[in-house]
């Protein structure tokens, strides 16, 4: 049986399974409760068999199966093998198989945990997975080569890194889980049941949210660490497509947080469940089906699926938003009372900026859609993103700076003033010393000390709440984590330096007080992972930095790979951005620039100067203007003068036609300035040939990126926090066994006065 | 009632129209070149390389190319910054910026070419301040 074949099967034989999980699932939702146990058993087959065409997609490109036209596209026989998993995951089929493979795996670990909901939530969750088989199967990976081929082509070098290994599987991991909330919360609408179903899908919210945060910060490293434009985030719409879900799932958080503790918010948590999923749908049909092609710098080519995308966009949409708002007037919940300086309100206003931000980046990356409704489809420029962000930023760091003190209930005012005291003095003291070390940008001073203060604020509050309860101490070392990485994205971007540098072989530069030695080239351009060596010193002390540039045959440009010395108060960030050689290779032979009066001994073995401008002939009705060069030529068998004419047409054309100087070379007049008087020529012939490289000389930019460690320690802070609440919240479960009582009343929740996530 | 809902909703609307005005602003439209040539705005051209009109002004730092759009109509652009190693492969280029001194000086550039096993793939360039 031929690979493509069994592939296929694979395939078939999941989408099977799941449609008979599905209608086994669907019929249990009735009186028929039996076909529950099938359900189940149905959906480990379906697992199986999904997980399986992974794996066994994974172990063709382990056995280079080349006939295969994803393996041949994504790999070749040189490939080290640990980066044969980026090349499964490296094009579109590849990552919808993982996401379907999360899916199914995550459901796994679900089913046994939903209770009265399992029959109709795992209908629902099922349904994701059946649009992903329907993807697959239309294009599926299995797909025969048309001409069968030796070896692979090998794979990108940008995604021939380590951690292009492992943050697609955490993001589709993160992409998975954002399902389940979804599907709770339909099966909660359609039981009619408002309140329960925040319990059951409380940990999957923590975990899908915590999963994502994660992985988007892992992109970020990624991006820093190999593609040497200096940051870490573009606001480009597949980092948005990630980001738009993560906000979501963190507001649902916060939503859930309200109606565990209140029993309010029921309408805007199902409202939330269902967006942040419908956010990983939508931006799933932006960056895969080629709308935004013209904008975006991972453009997908169209892979035919475009409109499986709009219908499963559309299906969700209907199906989500359409049945909240058939059962809206149903869902009531207490209405809120009290000051209104509280921590329930704390918590809605962060409910409100989080997905006020999540509004922005919807709107600023769907503006290219939403523009084409009007005319011509424009993008946003990334200013968009920053001036929206600000004000939502500072609020932000304002609610979780002040939200530790909102939750001593039974403090008085007095109490918590008092409480507060020193972390606002040292956030004070922080903010000085930045200040008067220089930043010191517009209205950031404010921005710094409510960040210094939430930091701090929060890590007295995690402190003491660790010593009590650990496993309620989450939320407030997310907080910690989130006051971190506000201070690592201001400080590291606002306050970010550049210089550019040009040095010739052995030639020294200086920027921010480092003194930088260009010592030559590992190697050949040509070959990979070539790099650039400069001596650093500072102070005395000598290090090396070999930042990456290289020609990439398969980008068919040049790789430019930073080197980064990492430190605490700032990493110092050298990324190449050119090299003479490489310019020379490319620079398009027989032009030369001529001053006024000037004379050039050996342009290409012709003496020629530029002696003026002839008449200038203008076309008063055309708008046509001609320029003539006087050019005075000798040697090579030529001499006296020619004169080149230049035609600049109406509609910015210019016509140049070439003047025989001898021997079958000729030159042309491409451009002409007046001030300063210059002529642009171009020879051609014979006696031009491509110039060969005479020097070495490299240009770099270096930048300096204060506290840029605040994002990644910040990320960690968060990811631990984000696993805490996971823990916490999965206690909290209910458990079920088969057969399930499906007798049993249902048990009131017990009232929990826990105010942390 | 209820101050903390008028609370919320002043922040919602002053937050929408606010991102509404910001969106407005920034919105870099795509115009054809004589639009460009009198937009003051900052703007995107599409257009496919004309090679032979290519130089770069060494001591300047500039590269001077000239776009030509479906319509055979010319565009001359200046880049501040190296030549994009991928240039000459370009099928199309996207340049961001706005029309002065009769040349229109690219911020940005989005140089797509057709990368040899991907169909095509797009690179975006930064230039110099």
């Amino acid at each position: 049986m031929s690979v493509s074949l069994l592939g296929n099967l694979f395939l078939g034989a999941a989408l099977t399974f799941c449609l008979l999980s599905l209608t086994s699932y669907l019929y249990a939702w009735g009186s028929s409760k039996g076909t529950l146990a099938w359900g189940r058993r149905f959906y480990w087959a379906s697992t199986f068999f999904s997980v399986g065409t992974l794996v066994y997609l994974f172990y063709l490109f382990v056995t280079k199966h080349y006939e295969i036209t994803y393996v041949a596209e994504y790999s070749s026989s040189d490939l080290p093998f640990h980066y044969l998993f980026s090349s499964v995951w490296a094009g579109q089929q590849g990552s919808f198989l993982l996401w379907l493979g999360w899916s199914a795996i995550l459901g796994l670990f679900m089913q046994k945990r939903l209770g009265e909901y399992e029959e109709r939530g795992m209908f629902f969750y099922l349904l994701v997975q059946l649009f992903l088989l329907f993807i697959l199967v239309k294009r599926s990976p299995f797909a025969l080569s048309p001409t069968p081929l030796a070896d692979g082509r090998g794979l990108n070098p940008l995604l021939q890194d380590y951690w292009m290994v492992i943050h697609p599987p955490v993001m589709f991991l993160g992409f998975a889980a954002m399902a389940i909330p979804f599907a709770l919360a339909m099966a909660a609408l359609t039981r009619r049941e408002y309140r329960n179903w925040v319990t059951t899908a409380f940990p999957w919210v923590n975990f899908g949210r915590m999963v994502l945060g994660t992985a988007i910060i892992m992109g970020g490293f990624w991006a820093y660490k190999v593609l040497g434009w200096g940051g870490y985030w573009g606001w480009d719409p597949v980092e948005n497509a990630s980001l738009m879900p993560f906000l979501g799932g963190l507001a649902l958080t916060h939503g859930f947080l309200i109606q565990k503790n209140k029993g309010s918010l029921p309408k805007t948590n199902f409202f939330l469940a269902i967006t942040a999923f419908l956010l990983v749908v939508y931006g799933t049909f932006l960056t895969r089906s080629g709308v935004l092609a013209d904008f975006s710098v991972h453009s997908f080519v169209d892979l035919g699926i475009n409109g499986f995308l709009v219908l499963f966009l559309f299906t969700f949409i209907i199906v989500g938003y359409g049945m909240l708002l058939w059962r809206s007037r149903e869902i009531k919940g207490p209405v809120y009372s009290g000051p209104i300086v509280n921590q329930d309100f704390n918590v809605l206003l962060m409910i409100l900026f989080i997905s006020l931000s999540a509004f922005m980046v919807l709107l600023g990356t769907s503006s290219p859609l939403i523009t084409r409704l009007f005319g011509q489809p424009s993008n946003v420029e990334i200013s968009y993103y920053v001036k929206t962000h600000l004000p939502i930023g500072i609020a932000i760091a304002l609610l979780i700076g002040l939200s530790p003190y909102l939750f001593w209930r039974s403090a008085t005012p007095y109490e918590k003033l008092k409480k507060a005291l020193w972390p606002a003095l040292t956030a004070l003291v922080c903010t000085v010393l930045t200040f008067l070390a220089g930043f010191r940008e517009s209205i950031y001073p404010l921005f710094h000390f409510l960040t210094f203060f939430a930091l701090f604020s929060n890590i007295a509050i995690f402190f003491r709440s660790a010593a009590s309860r650990p496993v309620n101490s989450g939320g407030h070392l997310s907080h910690v984590g989130v006051a971190l990485l506000l201070a690592g994205f201001i400080f590291s971007s606002v306050y970010s330096q550049e210089k550019r540098l040009n040095l010739a072989l052995g030639e020294k530069g200086e920027a921010f007080g480092y003194t930088l030695t260009y010592k030559g080239t590992e190697g050949d351009l040509k070959q990979p992972e070539n790099a650039l060596i400069f001596a650093v010193e500072k102070d005395g002390k000598q290090t090396e930095a070999r930042p990456r540039f290289f020609w990439a045959e398969y980008n068919q440009g040049y790789m430019r790979k930073p080197a980064i010395q990492k430190g605490i108060m700032y990493d110092l960030y050298i990324a190449p951005i050119n090299h003479s050689r490489a310019t020379e290779e490319q620079e398009e032979p027989g032009v030369l620039i001529f001053g006024d009066s000037e004379t050039k001994e050996d342009a290409f073995g012709y003496k020629i100067s530029f002696t003026g401008f002839g008449e200038t002939k203008m076309d008063p009705d055309g708008g046509e203007i001609s320029i003539t060069a006087i050019l005075e030529v000798a040697g090579y068998g030529a001499h006296g003068v020619r004169k080149p004419t230049v035609t600049i047409k109406n509609s910015g054309e210019r016509v140049s036609p070439p003047v025989e100087l001898s021997n079958g070379n000729t030159v042309a007049l491409i451009d002409a300035r007046a001030t300063p008087r210059q002529v642009v020529l171009k020879f051609s012939g014979p006696a031009v040939v491509p110039a060969t490289a005479t020097q070495d000389v490299v240009s770099i930019e270096i930048s300096k990126k204060p506290f840029i460690i605040f994002v990644w320690v910040g990320t960690i802070l968060v990811t631990i926090g984000g696993i805490i609440s996971v823990v916490r919240r999965s206690k909290e479960l209910p458990t079920s066994k088969l057969p399930i009582d499906l007798t049993a009343k249902e048990k009131p929740e017990p009232q929990k006065v826990l105010a942390s996530k | 009632m209820k101050i903390r809902y008028i609370v919320a909703l002043v922040i919602i609307v002053g937050f929408v129209i606010y991102g509404a005005v910001s969106l407005k602003t920034s919105l870099t439209p795509y115009v054809s070149f004589a639009e460009a040539k009198s937009s003051p705005q900052t703007v995107q051209v599409m257009g496919e390389l004309e090679k032979s009109a290519t130089r770069y002004d060494t001591t300047a730092g500039l590269l001077y190319f000239t776009l030509k759009d479906s319509h055979g109509e010319m565009l001359e652009v200046s880049y501040k910054g190296v030549r994009p190693g991928n240039f000459d492969q370009a099928t199309q280029i996207v340049a961001i910026g706005n029309y002065k001194e009769k040349v229109f000086q690219a911020d940005q550039l989005l140089v797509k070419c057709p990368s040899k096993y991907q169909g095509e793939e797009v690179q975006t360039y930064k230039a110099e301040k």
